[in-house]
């Protein structure tokens, strides 16, 4: 913990080292975030870098007794709200280039059809993330893909824990509709 | 119950958090509901589906072009920045003073505080009244105050009247009764044994008064370096007490051969510290000396106090006063005579062999390890010649020990 606030001070003061070992660890899973978020590998580049050139800039206004590592994950999450709104406004589509599973469709016919039909579902939700609002997709993507406590998620996001529960249940709700809808999914099941 | 109830439960289900009860309900709900029956498969299903999502592998040149970004972002700060104002070397030392700082500052904290305490403990000890304000004001104005209430008894005395009335000034009361309150370290009663016209002296000036002041707990302040015009002041858990010594200035000092500093020093360490500063008193008395100043300090806490007592007497009874001093600490060991400084020191780092120093020293009050100067060794020669010395009794409380409240 020390050894952390002696980083953090020397990273204040411009140490680019210091903010380099400081960030290791985190690095990528905030591109996994950044990238679940957007569903665009570069996209999830530009911006997991602007996080971190981000975060060593406003490193000043980090208060010491505070986690580290929710105030980075907050600076993560607004910055890729704040692209996506961007992004919005300028009207351009984002663009999907990467299912997640680094298959290509081609390959489909070798594989088992367990392992296929996991295949189709990892690229089902991943259009189907996409779709959700983007406090239900950030909250979704946090809990369910990353991990997060419900405890960590209000914290990064300044949500009372009971509105994260319930964006992640809608988030949920709206997805298993969507794949529903396009009949990709729960078919068999209907 | 309605389907509605089983929406969060059903969330908890599948991510393994709901409780046995909880689990049980459910599934006794989903047997007879295919809807959510339905729906717990699907969110499950969904869960494993994220759960089989693979970490992204970061891009090969993400880091080599964050460090770049950073280098060059940092470039900018330094042209515009605060930053800029210390070279880098500078920087990183203050950063590292910093971090030592922060490591430390609880233990820089508590030092600064000790050293504070220490010093206002020092600068205002010899106060009898409070620290500050109208009630501190402070040592001279007090022995000024009580000194003239020593003269205005003198003149009492010479009326006949014997024991001085209140005069006016409501803090200031005769003490009554004092000679078997063990807390009053001055026993100033003049001794048969000395020269008659000292003890006639004596007698006629000495007062003995108390100033109330329920706050003030145990602090000693003496004053006799004022020309001997006053004795000793002692506060004590109920209230200060002070003894009033007016000796005559320097004529009571010419008769006192002794007077300009003691010829012997001895120190005991006690627990028993209120009644053992008692019998060396006693002691004094019994064998025809008197206590020409004393002080009780407090430096170590309240309960760790140092009692200072220069004790006037017969030369031939010097060696029994001293080993009777001696046989009060608790465990009869003692050192006594001159000494020099280096070997009190070295006796003081062992403390647990209840450590007896014994030194001369030739200025009065001072209780620092001093090595006697030929000027101090000619006053004990005379003092001794006139069969009348003075020496210094320190009684060291040894541990904290809990005094009763009068």
């Amino acid at each position: 913990m020390n050894e952390n606030k002696e980083l953090i001070y020397r990273a204040k003061m411009g140490d680019v080292a210091a903010f380099e070992e400081l960030i290791s660890g985190y690095e990528k899973k905030v591109y996994n975030t950044v990238y679940r978020f957007l569903e665009n590998t570069e996209d999830a580049r530009d911006i997991t870098q602007e996080i971190f050139l981000k975060i060593y800039t406003s490193l000043k206004n980090f208060k010491e007794g505070s986690s580290f590592s929710t105030w980075l994950y907050r600076i993560a999450v607004n910055t890729c709200i704040d692209f996506c709104r961007k992004k919005k406004e300028d009207a351009l589509p984002i663009t999907d280039e990467m299912d997640g599973s680094g298959m290509g469709q081609g390959e489909h016919s070798k594989m088992p059809e367990d392992v296929m039909e996991n295949k189709e579902l990892k690229k089902a939700l991943n259009d189907a993330i996409k779709s959700l609002p983007e406090d239900l997709r950030m909250c979704v993507v946090l809990r369910d893909i990353q991990g997060f406590s419900y405890v960590e998620i209000s914290e990064i996001l300044k949500c009372p824990t009971g509105t994260i529960k319930s964006r992640i249940n809608r988030g949920r709700r709206v997805l298993r509709q969507i794949l529903k809808d396009r009949e990709l999914f729960f078919n068999k099941y209907v | 119950m309605a389907c509605e109830t089983y929406r969060e439960l059903i969330d908890k289900y599948v991510e393994g958090l709901v409780t046995l009860d909880e689990k049980e309900a459910l599934e006794e709900h989903i047997k007879i509901c295919a809807e959510c029956r339905s729906e717990v498969e699907d969110i499950g299903r969904i869960l494993r589906a994220f759960n089989s999502f693979e970490s992204v592998d970061l891009p090969d040149d993400f880091m080599p072009s964050l460090h770049e970004r950073l280098l060059k972002l940092k470039g900018e700060q330094k042209s515009t920045g605060i930053t800029s104002f210390f070279p880098g070397s500078i920087r990183y030392f203050m950063a590292s003073f910093h971090s030592f700082y922060r490591s430390y500052f609880k233990i820089l904290a508590g030092g600064f505080c000790v050293i504070l305490i220490s010093f206002f403990l020092g600068r205002f000890s010899n106060m009898p009244e409070g620290l500050f304000g109208r009630k501190g004001m402070g040592t001279e104005k007090q022995l000024a105050k009580i000194e003239s209430k020593a003269l205005s008894l003198e003149a009492a005395h010479a009326d006949g009247i014997s024991k001085a009335e209140s005069s006016g000034d409501d803090k200031i009361q005769p003490i009554t009764g004092d000679s078997a309150d063990k807390k009053i370290l001055m026993a100033d009663k003049p001794k048969e044994g000395a020269p008659s016209a000292t003890v006639e002296k004596e007698s006629m000036l000495r007062s003995e008064f108390e100033i109330s002041n329920p706050k003030q707990r145990s602090i000693a302040v003496n004053k006799s370096s004022r020309n001997g015009s006053i004795g000793d002041v002692m506060q004590t858990e109920n209230g200060i007490k002070y003894k009033a010594l007016q000796d005559g200035g320097q004529k009571a000092a010419a008769a006192n051969p002794g007077s300009e500093g003691p010829v012997e020093q001895i120190t005991i360490f006690v627990n028993d510290f209120d009644k053992n500063v008692g019998s060396a008193i006693e002691l004094a008395d019994q064998l025809g000396g008197s206590i020409r100043e004393s002080q009780i300090t407090a430096e170590g806490g309240e309960n760790l106090r140092k009692a200072y007592i220069l004790m006037e007497l017969p030369a031939e009874n010097l060696a029994t006063v001293l080993e009777r001093i001696k046989a009060l600490s608790d465990t009869g060991k003692s050192l006594e005579g001159p000494q020099d400084k280096s070997a009190a020191e070295e006796k003081a780092v062992q403390p647990e062999e209840q450590l007896m120093m014994a030194q001369s020293h030739g200025q009065e009050g001072q209780q620092g390890n001093t090595v006697p100067d030929e000027k101090t060794t000619e006053k004990e020669t005379q003092s001794k010649e006139k069969k009348l010395v003075v020496i210094q009794v320190n009684i060291m409380e040894k541990e904290a020990v809990q005094r009763p409240k009068d």
